[in-house]
């Protein structure tokens, strides 16, 4: 893309100043991350038959039949760029990604994919439910994949 | 099933491709700012580019790496951008006057040295000049998009730049119309528009990090005076909103 003929009044409104950006550090931004978190599409191997397979993060965590290896995916995902400075995606949305990718495998798969002792992750799994822009079918599920409360076959 | 891959080593890669192949980081802030520093040789000195590049050159070897000239730039003392500019304009003068004492008369400038006039010394001009803040404003807004641009690609969130382009960049030009939202949806396989839009505002967020970043770059200066000198850019673009280009 070459500027050079660009309208420069049009380059000005793509600049934020920092009282607009504060506001954007708000629980809205992070709703927004986390509703963009959701939209990630995801690829399925051409073996894995198209309908049985979420297309994105947000179908995934409703999936009625989850695989524990894309609970683990997930969370990889999140870990990586919870911790990169380059990431696209705000640090307070993919933590949460990773909680919850760690507690519904727990919840829904019955498995642990974590090293995280119960209560770092229970410590984790709270914060999360803290959150007010996490919807309330998946809070509903998180609070039961509390490491207090036993882990549930699949 | 996989999740977009990310290649971070790409990220830092191409953050890092200048400085790994030039001696240090001011020689790659002259060359990622070299456009609007030309333009403006060509424009002061009424010179060509040709001879506009070689002076540039000779700035960066003599000034930069020899003397360390940036060094000497401090924040409180004026715009960064105007410091580098005079610094810029003495070198030439300079060596137009010792082009002039040996008689080698054909390396002037079209323009007299008496038309140019005496400038001052980097550190007591703060006098802007407009067409350079709005070519180096507009330059930093390129190397902004480029790196957006490219995290985007290597962190598998092409969709974040889709949306971005889609819906903002398009209408840079002032001819073509932004997609609409329902057009978003079907080239991005959203649900909805609401998460296009979500998305969009996740992209402008990364394109504010991402000129906070680069501005830092070339300040090296603490938080507030790169918000100063943001607010200065957007200033600057907002009041030559009718302006194209530099011409030489």
């Amino acid at each position: 893309m070459d500027l050079i003929q660009a309208n420069p009044a049009h380059l000005a409104e793509l600049i934020e100043l920092e009282p607009e950006i504060r506001r954007d550090a708000s629980s809205q931004a992070s709703r927004d991350a986390w509703l963009a978190c959701l939209a990630l599409p995801l690829t399925s191997p051409s073996d894995v038959a198209h309908s049985d397979c979420p297309h994105n993060v947000g179908e995934l965590l409703r999936h009625p039949a989850p695989q524990a290896e894309w609970f683990t995916a997930l969370k990889d995902y999140a870990k990586h760029h919870a911790h990169h400075p380059a990431s696209p995606l705000l640090p307070s949305a993919v933590t949460a990604v990773y909680y919850v990718a760690i507690g519904l495998a727990r919840l829904r798969c019955g498995t642990s994919i974590t090293q995280l002792s119960d209560q770092e992750l229970a410590k984790g799994i709270r914060w999360t439910l803290k959150q007010n822009w996490i919807d309330e079918d998946l809070r509903e599920d998180l609070a039961r994949a509390l490491p207090n409360s036993a882990p549930q076959p699949p | 099933m996989t999740l977009p891959t990310t290649r971070w080593s790409e990220i830092d890669a191409a953050d890092q491709t200048d400085s790994a192949m030039r001696r240090d980081a001011l020689d790659t802030l002259l060359s990622r700012y070299w456009l609007p520093l030309r333009a403006h040789l060509e424009r002061k000195f009424q010179i060509d580019t040709s001879h506009a590049e070689d002076l540039l050159q000779s700035f960066c070897l003599e000034k930069i790496l020899q003397k360390k000239l940036l060094g000497l730039a401090d924040p409180d003392r004026g715009r960064f951008r105007t410091f580098l500019l005079n610094a810029l304009d003495h070198h030439v003068l300079n060596q137009y006057r010792a082009d002039r004492a040996l008689k080698r008369r054909p390396s002037e400038p079209l323009v007299s040295l008496d038309e140019v006039g005496d400038v001052s010394s980097p550190e007591e001009n703060t006098q802007p000049d407009t067409q350079f803040d709005l070519d180096w404003a507009r330059q930093v807004i390129q190397v902004t998009l480029d790196r957006m641009r490219t995290t985007c690609e290597v962190s598998g969130a092409r969709q974040v730049w889709g949306v971005f382009e889609g819906r903002l960049l398009r209408n840079l030009y002032g001819h073509t119309p932004p997609l609409s939202y329902d057009e978003l949806v079907e080239a991005h396989g959203f649900t909805s528009a609401e998460q296009a839009m979500n998305t969009l505002n996740t992209a402008k967020r990364m394109f504010n990090r991402t000129l906070r970043s680069i501005v830092t770059e070339y300040l090296n200066a603490p938080p507030h005076t790169v918000e100063e000198e943001i607010r200065q850019l957007k200033d600057v673009l907002l009041r030559n909103g009718g302006l194209t280009h530099s011409s030489a």
